[in-house]
C-alpha cells in the first residue's frame, strides 16, 4: 500500500499513526530513496476523487511530509515547484486547511524564495473566499500571510498597494477575536511599512468598521482575549499612519453622537491617541472641529468617567499642538486653541454658580497641564478675565464658586512648577500666574478671614486656595506663607467651625511638610500658648492637643512638645486637677510615639528622657504621703502603662535585660533604683505595691508593671530567683484585689509569664498542680465569692491556650462542665470573654507565643461540647450557655463560626429570646454575616428569624438602639442575599411590619428602617422587565 | 429624554446644605476623632468591667451599663421627626434630568418643609401628624415638576410612619401651572394610577435610587 493511502486510511482514527507514516516518507525522501516528483504522483489519483475529504486528506499527507523535512533539503527549484503546486492546489477549496499547513512548510525552508511568496499572495488574494470557511482554517491562512510578512516582507511590498486590497478583500467581514488579533497586527505592518497611497481609504475602512469594538468576553474563554485587547490593537491600526487623519476624525465626532456611553468613551480615547501620534501639523487641522464637538461631553456630562475622558482629549490636542513650542507664539496652533478656549470657558465663568462654570474651570485646568508654553498661554489669557468677572460678583454664592473654579488652575500650576522641596529643575518659561499673586493673595485671604463665620463653604474655598497656592514652588514668599500659618493657626484655635478647624488643620499639616521651619517657629508657639493651667468645663484643650500631636511626628518637634507637656502637667497637677486633662497631655505623648512608630522610626530611644520621668512622677507621690494624684488613676495609669510598653518593645533584648531589672528593683525588691529620677530611698522604703499590706492606690500601680513586663522577648529573662515563687505571690494576690483594674493587671502578668516562661517539664509539673489545687477550691465553692481563683483559672488557660499547650484543653473541658453549675454557672459564662478575646498587651507584638490557628482549636473544643450541654441542660442553666457561646463568637473570626453553622443556628436563634442586650447584638451580627454566607441555611428558618428580628426592632428594655439598629441592619440584607423565592413572601408582612420602626423614638433607627424598607419595597419591583 | 429642558440650572454647593452637624462630628473629622481618642477618659463602665463581678444578681456584669448614667440618658430621650429629618429623606432624590440631587439644585429647600406634631394625648400617643414640602422647579415652565413631586411623595410614603398627612406642594409662583400640578401631585387616585404606569415607575425607581 502506498503510504498516502495508509495516511488517509489512520488520519481520522489514529492521528500518531498518520503522522508516523507521514515521517517515515520524509525519510525516504531525506534519503535519497524517494524523489519529490514520485511523491507528487502517488498523490495523483486521490486529487481527483470526487470525494472531497479524501482530495483534502491527500494534501493533509503532502503538507505533513513537508514539515517533517529538514529545511536545508529542497533545492530552489523544488521549493518553487511545490509552491506552484500548492498554490494551484487553491482552486480547489476543500483543502484549504491542509493547503495552508503545506504553505507554512513550505514558507519556512532555506531556498524559499521573493517570487515563491509573491506567488503565494497573489494566489491567496485571488482564489480564496475566506468567509466560507470555519474560523480555524481562516486562522492558518493568516497565520500564512504572517509567516510571509514575516520572512519575505520586502518582496511582499514590491507588489505595492495590489498586496495591501488583496490583504484588506481577504479578512473583509472577520468577526473572530483571535483572528481579528493577528488581523490588526498584520495591518498595522501593512500601514506603517507598505505604500497604501492608492488605497488609503479602503485600509482605513477595513480598520474602522470594527470601531467600535463590542466585543464582550464569554466566560471560560480558552483564548483569554479581552475587549481592551482588541481596543488596543485596533487603535495601533487607527494611529499608525496621520494619513487617516481626514477619514478618521469625521467619522469619529459622528460615533460621539451615539448614546452608548461605552461609545462615546472609546471615541475619545481614540481621539486622544490619535492627535497625539498624528503630530501637531495634522492636529493643526482639526482642533476646531474636534474642540466643538468634545466640550459638548464635558459641559453637559451625565457621566464622571467620560467627562475625564473628554478632558483627557482636549489636553492631548494642547499637548500635540505644544511640540517644539518654547516660548509663547502669536501665530501658532496652540495659542489659537488656547483662545477659542479661553472664550467659551470664561463666557460659562460669567454665571460661576451655573451648572457648566465647573466643568468650564476643569477644561482650563486641562489644557494647562499640556505643557509649559499651555500652562502660560492659558493663563496669561484667562486671569485678567476671570479677575475682572471676580470684581463684579456682588453676591457671595456667586463669589464663592468663582474662588473654587479657580482651584483647578492652582493644581495643574503646582503640576507644571513643581511644588516645595521638589528637586528637579522648575522650567525656564517665568510662571504666568506670578503676576496675579497679590491680587489672588488677597482675594482669597479675604474670604478665609473677612468675611461671615457662617459663610463656611465659602472661607473654605478662600482656605483651600491659601493652601493651593502656598504648595506652589517659588511662588509665594515664605513671609508670605507665614501670614497664611498664621490664619491658619487662628482658625484651629479658636474657630466655631469644626470642619473649618479640620480643614485648617490638615493644611498646616501639608504646610509642615513643605516648611517645616515656618510650622515650628509660628504654629507651636501659639499652640502652645493655647494650652490652659487647669481643667475647664469644655474641654477646651482636646483640639489643641490633638493638632500639637499630629504636628509633632518629626524629632525636633517632638523634644519640645514633652518638655512644655511636662512643664504643663506639673502646673496642672499642683491644681489638683481631676484625671481627665492628665489624661489628655498623657495620651497626647502616647499618640505621637504610636505615629512614629507607624512611620518606621525607632521609639526606643525616648526611652531616658519619657520612662523615668513618667514613672518617677507617679511613684512619688504614693510615697510621700500625699495621697497621690491624677496620675494613680486607673485610666491614666493604663496609658503611662502603654507608653512603657510601646517603647520598651521597641527595644532590643539587650537593653531590655537592663531596663526590666530596674522596674523589678522598684515594683518587687524594694531596691533604690535609678530610674526614679528624685528621691529613690523614699521610694525603696515605703512602695511595696506587691506585697499583701500594701495600699489600693500602690496596687494599681501593677498595671504599669504589667505593661513593662509584656513588652520583654521571651530570651529576656526576669530577674526573680525563684519564678515559682513569685507566681505563687501573684496568685495569691489575684484571690482579693482591691479594684477590677487591679485585677485585671494581675491575672494579665500571671498570663503573660505562664505564655512565656512556663514551658519546661517541671513548670508543667507546677502549673498542672497549681491549676489542680485552684479547681478543687472552685469545685467546692457555694458561691461566686467562693471561686476566688475562677477568674485566674481562665486568665492561665488563655496564656496556654494562645501556644496551643495541651495543659489547656482539660481546663476548658473542667470549665465547661461547670456552666451547669447552679450558682456559679453565670460567672463561668461570663469568663469565656477572657478566653478568646484579644488582648491588648499578651499579643504577638509583645513577644507573645502565639500559634496559628489557636484560637480555632479552641472554638473546635468548645462547641460540640458547648451546644451538647445546652441540649442537656435545665431550663434555667441554659443561659449560661448561651452566655459563653456569645461571649466566644464574639471573638472569633466569621469564617470560623460560619463552619460550624448548622450547629449554632439553633442556638443563636434561642438567643435572641434572651433578656440580655449584649448577647442580643452579638448573635444579630453574627447572623447577619450568616445570611450572606449561609444562604441556604438561613433560607430554612426564614420565618423564624424574620419574626425574631422584627420583634428585636422594637425599642424596649433589653431592645436598646445598638439592639435594634442591628436587627434593622439584618433584616435589610435578606433582599438582596437570598434567592428571591425565598424572600419575596415576606414582603408583605416586613412592609407592614417596619411602620412601627420607622416612628422609633430614635432618629438613627428610623433611619435604618427607612433604609431597610427601601430595600424590601425595591425587591421584584423592576424585575418585572425581565 | 432626548431633549433637556434647563441644561444650565444653578446648583448649590453640596457643603453648604443644611445639615444635623453636631452628630456627624465624628464622621467627617479625623482631627476631632483623634482628639477625642486622646482626651476622652474611658467611662466607669469599662474601667470597672469585670466579668468576674461577684455582685450577687445573676447579669450584674452585662446590666452594669445600664446603670451608667450618659448612656440611660441616651437611651431614654426622644428625637421628634422634624424638618431636617424630613429634608435628609427627600433632599437626596436625583433630578430626572441632571446627576445631581434635588438639594443641590435647590428644589427641595430646608425653609420649605413644616411639620406640625398634633398633641399627644394619653390615650392616643401617636397622634395625627402633617409634613408639607413645598417644591421649587429650576425654571418655572418645567414639564417634569409633577414627576419630581410624585418621588418626594413616594418617598415619603415610604419613609414615614403612617400617621403622617403627607402634602407635596409647588411652591407658590414658582411655575406656571402651579394649580394643576398640585392638583395632581395631591389627588389620590391620580397618584395611585401614576403608579401603576411603569415607565414612569422606572424613572421614579432611577430617581430613589440615590436617596442616603
Amino acid at each position: 500500500m502506498e503510504p498516502v493511502q495508509e495516511y488517509i486510511l489512520a488520519i481520522d482514527k489514529d492521528p500518531d499513526e498518520a503522522l508516523r507514516i507521514a515521517k517515515g516518507t520524509a525519510k525516504r525522501l531525506e534519503n535519497k530513496e524517494l524523489i519529490l516528483l514520485g511523491l507528487t504522483k502517488s498523490l495523483g489519483e486521490y486529487l481527483t476523487n470526487d470525494d472531497r475529504t479524501i482530495r483534502a486528506k491527500a494534501i493533509g499527507f503532502y503538507a505533513a511530509v513537508l514539515a517533517a523535512l529538514p529545511p536545508s533539503l529542497l533545492s530552489q527549484a523544488q521549493v518553487s515547484v511545490i509552491t506552484q503546486f500548492l498554490c494551484d492546489r487553491l482552486e480547489d477549496e476543500s483543502g484549504l486547511r491542509e493547503i495552508s499547513q503545506g504553505l507554512i512548510a513550505v514558507i519556512g525552508m532555506n531556498r524559499f524564495q521573493p517570487e515563491d511568496a509573491v506567488m503565494i499572495a497573489k494566489s491567496l488574494f485571488k482564489s480564496c473566499d475566506l468567509m466560507k470557511h470555519p474560523q480555524g482554517t481562516r486562522y492558518l491562512i493568516y497565520q500564512v500571510v504572517d509567516k510571509l510578512m514575516l520572512e519575505k516582507r520586502e518582496a511582499l511590498k514590491q507588489l505595492g498597494s495590489d498586496f495591501a486590497t488583496g490583504y484588506v478583500d481577504l479578512v473583509s467581514n472577520e468577526k473572530d477575536p483571535r483572528n481579528l488579533m493577528l488581523v490588526f497586527s498584520n495591518l498595522k505592518a501593512i500601514i506603517v511599512e507598505f505604500d497604501i497611497t492608492d488605497c488609503e481609504e479602503a485600509v482605513f475602512d477595513a480598520c474602522f468598521s470594527y470601531f467600535p469594538i463590542t466585543f464582550k468576553q464569554p466566560p471560560n474563554d480558552p483564548y483569554g482575549i479581552t475587549a481592551q485587547d482588541l481596543k488596543d490593537r485596533l487603535k495601533d491600526c487607527l494611529q499608525a499612519t496621520s494619513r487617516f487623519a481626514v477619514f478618521l476624525f469625521p467619522q469619529l465626532l459622528e460615533k460621539l453622537d451615539s448614546h452608548s456611553a461605552n461609545t462615546k468613551k472609546d471615541v475619545l480615547q481614540t481621539i486622544t491617541a490619535c492627535s497625539l501620534a498624528y503630530g501637531k501639523n495634522i492636529v493643526a487641522n482639526y482642533w476646531s472641529t474636534l474642540w466643538d464637538a468634545i466640550k459638548y461631553e464635558v459641559l453637559n456630562a451625565s457621566d464622571d468617567d467620560l467627562a475625564l475622558e473628554a478632558l483627557e482629549a482636549i489636553r492631548a490636542l494642547a499637548v500635540s499642538l505644544s511640540s517644539g513650542l518654547t516660548t509663547i507664539t502669536r501665530t501658532s496652533s496652540l495659542d489659537k486653541y488656547v483662545k477659542a478656549i479661553v472664550k467659551e470657558c470664561l463666557t460659562q465663568l460669567r454665571s460661576p454658580t451655573a451648572k457648566q462654570a465647573k466643568p468650564s474651570a476643569s477644561i482650563l485646568s486641562a489644557v494647562s497641564t499640556a505643557s509649559v508654553v499651555a500652562h502660560a498661554m492659558t493663563m496669561q489669557a484667562v486671569m485678567p478675565g476671570l479677575m475682572t468677572i471676580y470684581d463684579g460678583l456682588e453676591e457671595i454664592a456667586r463669589q464663592r464658586s468663582m474662588l473654587q473654579a479657580m482651584l483647578p488652575l492652582f493644581d495643574s500650576t503646582a503640576e507644571i512648577y513643581g511644588v516645595w522641596g521638589d528637586v528637579e529643575l522648575p522650567p525656564s518659561l517665568n510662571n504666568s500666574l506670578e503676576p496675579f499673586k497679590d491680587k489672588l493673595f488677597e482675594i482669597y485671604s479675604k474670604a478665609l478671614m473677612g468675611a461671615a463665620k457662617e459663610e463656611i463653604s465659602f472661607r473654605h474655598s478662600g482656605l483651600d486656595g491659601l493652601t493651593k497656592m502656598s504648595r506652589i514652588r517659588n511662588f509665594f514668599m515664605d513671609n508670605e506663607i507665614g501670614l497664611i500659618v498664621q490664619f491658619f493657626d487662628e482658625i484651629v484655635l479658636t474657630d466655631e467651625k469644626i470642619d473649618m478647624r479640620d480643614t485648617a488643620l490638615d493644611s498646616l499639616l501639608i504646610l509642615s511638610r513643605l516648611k517645616p521651619s515656618l510650622i515650628m517657629e509660628i504654629t507651636f508657639p501659639a499652640f502652645m500658648a493655647k494650652l490652659p493651667d487647669k481643667e475647664e468645663g469644655e474641654k477646651s484643650y482636646d483640639m489643641t492637643l490633638s493638632a500639637l500631636a499630629q504636628l509633632s511626628v518629626e524629632r525636633p518637634v517632638f523634644q519640645v512638645l514633652l518638655t512644655r507637656i511636662f512643664n504643663k502637667l506639673n502646673i496642672v497637677l499642683n491644681k489638683s486637677s481631676g484625671p481627665g486633662y492628665p489624661y489628655a497631655l498623657v495620651s497626647s505623648i502616647l499618640y505621637v510615639l504610636r505615629k512614629k512608630h507607624e512611620l518606621g522610626r525607632d521609639i526606643s530611644l525616648h526611652y531616658p528622657r519619657i520612662v523615668p520621668e513618667l514613672v518617677t512622677r507617679t511613684l512619688i507621690p504614693l510615697c510621700n504621703g500625699s495621697g497621690g494624684n491624677a496620675l494613680s488613676h486607673e485610666a491614666v495609669l493604663d496609658v503611662t502603662g502603654n507608653i512603657v510598653n510601646v517603647i520598651l518593645r521597641a527595644m532590643e533584648a539587650e537593653q531590655q535585660t537592663e531596663v526590666i531589672l530596674d522596674f523589678f528593683k522598684i515594683f518587687f525588691k524594694r531596691e533604690p533604683c535609678t530610674l526614679i529620677t528624685s528621691e529613690k530611698e523614699l521610694v525603696a522604703q515605703w512602695f511595696n505595691p506587691l506585697e499583701q499590706g500594701t495600699s489600693p492606690m500602690q496596687a494599681s500601680t501593677i498595671i504599669i508593671f504589667a505593661a513593662a513586663v509584656a513588652a520583654m522577648h521571651r530570651e529576656v529573662s526576669l530577674p526573680v530567683n525563684d519564678l515559682h515563687a513569685f507566681i505563687q505571690r501573684l496568685f495569691l494576690l489575684a484571690q482579693f484585689p482591691f479594684s477590677p483594674g487591679h485585677r485585671r493587671a494581675l491575672l494579665r502578668l500571671i498570663s503573660i509569664i505562664v505564655n512565656k516562661y512556663f514551658n519546661s517539664p517541671e513548670n508543667h509539673t507546677f502549673l498542672q498542680k497549681a491549676t489542680d489545687e485552684m479547681w478543687e477550691g472552685v469545685k467546692e465553692a457555694d458561691s461566686p465569692e467562693a471561686a476566688f481563683s475562677l477568674p485566674a483559672l481562665f486568665w492561665i488557660t488563655k496564656g496556654l491556650a494562645l501556644r496551643n499547650d495541651k495543659l489547656a484543653e482539660p481546663i476548658v473541658g473542667r470549665l465547661l462542665e461547670l456552666l451547669d453549675h447552679e450558682t456559679l454557672g453565670a460567672s463561668v459564662g461570663r469568663g469565656f470573654e477572657v478566653l478568646l478575646s484579644e488582648d491588648p498587651l499578651l499579643c504577638k507584638e509583645n513577644y507573645a507565643v502565639v500559634r496559628l490557628l489557636s484560637q480555632q482549636k479552641l472554638f473546635v473544643f468548645c462547641i460540640p461540647k458547648l451546644v451538647e450541654g445546652f441540649r442537656a441542660a435545665s431550663p434555667a442553666a441554659k443561659k449560661n450557655y448561651l452566655h459563653a457561646l456569645s461571649n466566644i463568637i464574639r471573638h472569633v473570626p466569621s469564617k470560623l463560626v460560619l463552619a460550624e453553622i448548622n450547629t449554632l443556628l439553633p442556638l443563636l436563634l434561642q438567643s435572641l429570646d434572651l433578656e440580655d442586650s449584649g448577647i442580643k447584638t452579638a448573635s444579630i451580627d453574627t447572623l447577619s454575616v450568616t445570611v450572606t454566607e449561609a444562604t441556604d441555611l438561613v433560607s430554612e428558618h426564614i420565618a423564624s428569624l424574620i419574626t425574631r428580628l422584627l420583634a428585636a426592632s422594637l425599642p424596649s428594655e433589653v431592645n436598646t438602639v445598638p439592639v435594634r439598629t442591628a436587627a434593622l441592619r439584618c433584616l435589610s440584607i435578606f433582599p438582596s442575599a437570598l434567592s428571591i423565592n425565598v424572600v419575596i413572601p415576606y414582603k408583605r408582612q416586613i412592609m407592614r411590619a417596619l411602620w412601627k420602626p420607622l416612628d422609633d423614638p430614635k432618629r438613627s433607627v428610623r433611619k435604618e428602617a427607612v433604609d431597610c424598607r427601601a430595600r424590601w419595597f425595591a425587591l421584584g419591583e423592576l424585575k418585572e422587565d425581565d | 429624554m432626548s431633549d433637556i429642558i434647563n441644561a444650565n440650572p444653578t446648583i448649590l454647593n453640596a457643603s453648604d446644605l443644611p445639615t444635623r452637624h453636631s452628630e456627624s462630628r465624628k464622621k467627617q473629622s479625623s482631627s476631632a476623632y483623634i482628639a477625642d481618642s486622646i482626651s476622652r477618659l474611658p467611662s466607669s463602665k469599662t474601667l470597672l468591667h469585670d466579668p468576674f463581678a461577684t455582685t450577687p444578681g445573676e447579669d450584674s456584669a452585662y446590666s452594669s451599663g445600664a446603670s451608667d448614667q450618659d448612656d440611660n440618658e441616651d437611651e431614654a430621650a426622644i428625637d421628634d421627626i422634624d424638618e431636617q429629618e424630613i429634608y435628609d429623606l427627600i433632599s437626596t432624590i436625583s433630578d430626572p434630568e441632571h446627576p445631581l440631587s434635588l438639594g443641590e439644585l435647590a428644589v427641595i429647600n430646608l425653609p420649605h418643609i413644616h411639620v406640625t406634631h398634633g398633641t399627644p394625648t394619653p390615650t392616643n400617643l401617636h397622634p395625627m401628624s402633617h409634613v408639607l414640602v413645598e417644591i421649587t422647579p429650576t425654571i418655572n415652565h418645567c414639564s417634569l415638576a409633577t414627576v419630581i413631586g410624585l418621588g418626594v411623595r413616594v418617598r415619603l410614603e415610604q419613609a414615614l410612619p403612617p400617621r403622617f398627612r403627607i402634602d407635596v406642594r409647588i411652591r407658590e409662583g414658582t411655575h406656571q401651572s402651579t394649580d394643576q400640578v398640585n392638583k395632581q401631585l395631591n389627588d389620590k387616585e391620580r397618584v395611585a394610577a401614576a403608579c401603576e404606569n411603569e415607565t414612569l415607575m422606572g424613572v421614579l425607581s432611577n430617581m430613589l435610587a440615590t436617596c442616603k
